[in-house]
């Protein structure tokens, strides 16, 4: 009876408050929902589950441990339920118990209510969604559970928050601390929450229930230690001395942060040694290592200065930051990899690279130019194909780019791309779908094919334009501004600056490109690559081992196998892995057979594991294998 | 004096028939130390059904702590408290729901009316009488509708009483309720108290600094001093049993007595000099001489009740 008393005293309380703190979520949940379905962040509907867990529902958390415990210690209320026929620990577990179902019921609300409006566009299976509201009721629980705790510390518990703040800023930006590895972060993890549809977190979701338990058994222990004085102390009004001593302490903290900070900053990489071609204006670097690499690394080279040059020129900057390719004699030829680290680093094996090749890796250089200039705000999904499209249209010589000797290939790429256009909507917009379906290669022929068509269209200048929309783009002085800049999608920007609107841009693009069909030279290339595509699956075999098996079918117009092979790769499989690694013991080649299995592969794999798989066709006439599927499959 | 409350309690009803029954509390020898502080160090006393038993002590001296452990809300260091015959660690909850409790300091919810104050805490208490606490609230002129949190500190005490009364209570804890309040307010709270003091069956614990709230209802006192108990007994044996003489600083010698008191073996509570006189307060076990013969000089001066409690707890501090 008390214990329900104490309910309803607290339904009476705060129950107005909650539900406009309810109300109030997910008119925000609604907002950035909108929001991101006008393209800014637009890869997934449950990228705002992410969101609003890393954001608003701490803040609501905080905000519910304040109304529900600190409003009772520092008003003294306390005093008179703890004089009342009723046991102490109760009162307790009623407000934790109330704390948990909003924040948890909140939470899982969110999931379910983006889940209905993302199912439009997205596959949601139960399994998908159950592993959402899994993961994220967890994370609610924790949260509700660490406020729980806090809030009984009182006058100090602000102190607390952003010690807590500092220490996970503190790990989370230490170079050698893998967030991926420990729970709760693991649960958080940028692209495993969102997209991971099948693998249930077991030891993750366990742990940080344990962390969970472990601060509430804190919380009820520090509230009923001595007889609950401590947390009574802790709740009287901040003193003087004490706000002296938090400002020290607060600077202190400013202190700390300040110098990991430095510490942090690590000086840019810097390619050093005797083999190191330079260019100071712009400032390139190549590194080779031997002698013998020299001439090569000279083209690489000479390449990248005149594009970096013409860029430079073109859109007006004084200054670029280095960019610098090293020789990786390790790697595949054909594998391009940028580095993480500070500065601008591509490794490849460019040793045997022809001027297709050498451009190909000065693409990827200066899709990474780019990005850094831009702070990396070219990511965005609806934008993306602008970045990737410009980097290869500047190295194919801009206003030079359709008379280049790549442009023939890359057109003929990307109508190959285009054959399975029928599986989106706008391929433009849709750019990491486009990127999945087609691999680097294809989307880059696409978005390179995108621009040669709006500069045949509207001139040079409305291409440079476009850069230079992103590239100086305005971020606004204050953060409303900025967020007036982010509520301008990318699709009114296109049109302002082209006057066309994206989707009658892209229909005409599309028709533009099939021009190109009749092209004598494309059509040579054309003809070469078989009008197929078709799936992978996985099978257990009698022994038990997990094969692969892929399979092609006719598209419309069929005529034949083509001039090459086909192939089949895989590997392991993280959210976005969209291209593969090209190891001979992942890679099986065929002829290209539209009856029956074509591959049947012994894999690595076990059951539960996810697996990127790619069917490819390689033939002489193009320097990079063409992807005529591309999945994700779930070994079962 | 004559015609104090408690005389007339004691003539409407036998008070010490209550003594026969078990204690409504007792405590015994209890310590409570917080640390390396201690707030209790012995207290014992006892309080007998039916009577109303003044507890006091200055400022400090452990009444408080002493009522939240009586009340179970604090734990006991060492030594024992019986509620209605049972130790305080046993069912504190079934205890706490035969006493009504109005604190030093009312802490109501702000956002409450009287009526959802009404509300919230009858599920706490089975006895709950909901009529009378609506007549309490007529009589004290509360309006029920009100916000507790725009009632002055006067109107929150005679609600927090209002509560405790409203729970039909076998025994009334007041801890320190008039402090903080004006004289107005201060004598409405007493005289309420005093009201539900004529009842028979009311047993009474009041705990004060300031003597003048219990001098006209207490049937006994207890004394709390540093932690411990000084006195407890009568208010009237213990009057009677001091007495104060003075004498000119010129005429007094050091070691000087008033004079000889036969049968009477007096110890010294307090030696001080002020306003020019030296005055010596003597405890008399037996009651001090009603007509002492004094020496040259020295004189006997009227004390207070207030005067009384200051050279007991002056003694003991």
């Amino acid at each position: 009876m008390g214990g329900y008393n104490l309910f309803m005293k607290d339904v009476r309380e705060h129950g107005f408050a909650l539900f406009g703190l309810g109300l109030g979520f997910f008119v925000v949940v609604l907002v950035v929902l909108e929001q991101q379905r006008s393209g800014v962040f637009s890869m997934s509907g449950f990228e705002v589950v992410r969101f609003s867990l890393i954001t608003v529902i701490p803040l609501i958390t905080f905000i519910v441990g304040n109304r529900l415990i600190v409003r009772e210690y520092v008003g003294g209320t306390r005093r008179f339920v703890e004089s009342l026929p009723i046991n102490r620990f109760t009162p307790l577990l009623v407000k934790y118990f109330i704390g948990l179902v909003f924040v948890v019921s909140l939470a899982l609300l969110m999931v379910w209510f983006t889940a209905s409006t993302a199912s439009a566009a997205e596959n949601i299976t139960p399994r998908y969604l159950q592993l959402l509201l899994l993961k994220t009721g967890v994370i609610a629980l924790l949260y509700w559970s660490v406020v729980f705790f806090v809030s009984f510390t009182g006058r100090i518990r602000l102190v607390i928050y952003v010690i807590m703040g500092l220490t996970l800023m503190y790990f989370t930006n230490m170079p050698s601390f893998d967030e991926t590895r420990f729970a709760p972060l693991a649960l958080m993890e940028r692209t495993l929450f969102v997209f991971e549809r099948d693998i249930l977190p077991v030891q993750d979701l366990i742990e940080t229930a344990l962390l969970a338990a472990a601060f509430v058994i804190a919380g009820f222990a520090l509230a009923l230690f001595n007889e609950g004085s401590i947390a009574e102390q802790l709740g009287k009004p901040i003193s003087k001395r004490d706000m002296a001593a938090f400002v020290l302490l607060g600077m202190g903290c400013l202190t700390v942060y300040t110098t990991l900070q430095k510490k942090w900053e690590t000086e840019t990489y810097e390619l050093s040694g005797e083999y190191v071609l330079r260019s100071e204006v712009p400032m390139l670097a190549v590194s080779y290592i031997d002698n013998a690499h020299e001439p090569q690394a000279q083209t690489v080279l000479d390449s990248l200065k005149t594009t970096v040059e013409t860029f430079k020129t073109d859109i007006g900057l004084d200054k670029l930051p280095q960019v610098q390719i090293a020789l990786n004699t390790e790697l595949e030829p054909n594998e391009i990899e940028p580095e993480l680290i500070d500065g601008i680093l591509v490794t490849a094996n460019f040793i045997d690279y022809d001027s297709y090749e050498v451009a190909q890796l000065n693409a990827v250089a200066m899709h990474h130019l780019l990005l850094s200039l831009t702070n990396r705000r070219w990511d965005f999904e609806s934008r993306h194909w602008i970045l990737d499209g410009l980097s290869r249209w500047w190295i194919e010589g801009s206003d030079q780019a359709k008379t280049s000797s790549n442009n023939n290939e890359l057109i003929a790429r990307a109508l190959v791309a285009k054959r399975r256009f029928y599986l989106q909507k706008n391929p433009l917009l849709e750019w990491q779908t486009t990127s999945d379906l087609h691999g680097f290669e294809g989307a880059d022929a696409l978005s390179y094919s995108a621009l040669l068509y709006l500069q045949e269209l509207q001139g040079t200048q409305t291409v440079l334009r476009l850069a230079a929309e992103y590239i100086n783009e305005d971020v606004g002085s204050s953060s409303i501004e900025s967020v007036q800049r982010v509520l301008e999608s990318d699709e009114k920007r296109f049109k302002q600056i082209t006057g066309v609107d994206i989707d009658t841009f892209t229909d005409n693009w599309k028709r533009w490109l099939e021009q190109y069909e009749a092209d004598n030279d494309i059509a040579v290339l054309l003809a070469s690559v078989p009008k197929i595509t078709g799936k992978v699956t996985s099978v257990i075999d009698e022994s038990g081992v997990v094969r692969l098996e892929g399979q092609y079918r006719a598209m419309e117009g069929y005529d034949g196998g083509g001039d090459g092979l086909c192939v089949l790769r895989h590997q392991l499989a993280s959210a976005f892995d969209v291209e593969t690694s090209i190891y001979e013991r992942n890679r099986d080649k065929q002829n290209c057979e539209v009856t029956g299995i074509a591959h049947s592969v012994e894999s690595p794999f076990a059951p539960g594991d996810r697996v990127y798989a790619v069917l490819e066709f390689e033939t002489d006439g193009f320097h990079r294998p063409l992807i005529m599927w591309s999945g994700r499959l779930h070994v079962k | 004096m004559s015609n104090t409350l408690a005389e007339a309690r004691s003539a409407t009803r036998p008070v010490n028939s209550a003594n026969t029954e078990s204690p409504v509390i007792l405590l015994d020898n209890v310590h409570k130390h917080y640390g390396s502080l201690s707030v209790l160090t012995g207290l014992s006393l006892q309080v007998n059904r039916g009577e109303v038993y003044g507890f006091l002590g200055r400022n400090g001296a452990g009444k408080s702590t002493a009522i939240r452990m009586i009340m179970g809300i604090t734990k006991i260091s060492r030594g024992s408290i019986e509620l209605f015959g049972h130790s305080v660690k046993g069912d504190v909850i079934a205890a706490r729901q035969r006493i009504g409790y109005v604190a030093q300091e009312q802490h109501f919810y702000p956002w409450m009316t009287p009526r959802q104050l009404s509300k919230f805490v009858r599920g706490f208490y089975p006895r709950w009488d909901q009529n009378r606490y609506e007549d309490l609230l007529s009589l004290f002129e509360l309006p029920p509708k009100r916000k507790i949190g725009n009632f002055s500190g006067g109107m929150k005490a005679k609600l927090a009483l209002t509560m405790a009364l409203a729970t039909r209570p076998e025994c009334l804890i007041l801890d320190e309720p008039t402090a903080g309040m004006d004289p107005v307010a201060r004598r409405e709270f007493l005289d309420l108290v005093s009201e539900e003091a004529r009842r028979a069956e009311a047993t009474i614990f009041f705990s004060t600094h300031l003597i003048d709230d219990i001098e006209a209802i207490a049937d006994r006192i207890g004394i709390v001093e540093s932690g411990q108990t000084v006195y407890e007994g009568g208010l009237k044996p213990l009057s009677e049993s001091i007495a104060t003489y003075s004498i000119s600083e010129e005429l007094y010698r050091p070691g000087n007595v008033p004079g000889e008191f036969v049968n009477s073996a007096a110890s010294v509570l307090q030696d001080t000099s002020r306003h020019g006189r030296h005055t010596l307060v003597l405890q008399f076990p037996y009651g001090a001489p009603q007509s002492p013969i004094l020496d040259y000089g020295w004189q006997q001066d009227a004390m207070t009740l207030e005067d009384v409690f200051i050279s007991v707890v002056a003694r003991a501090g």
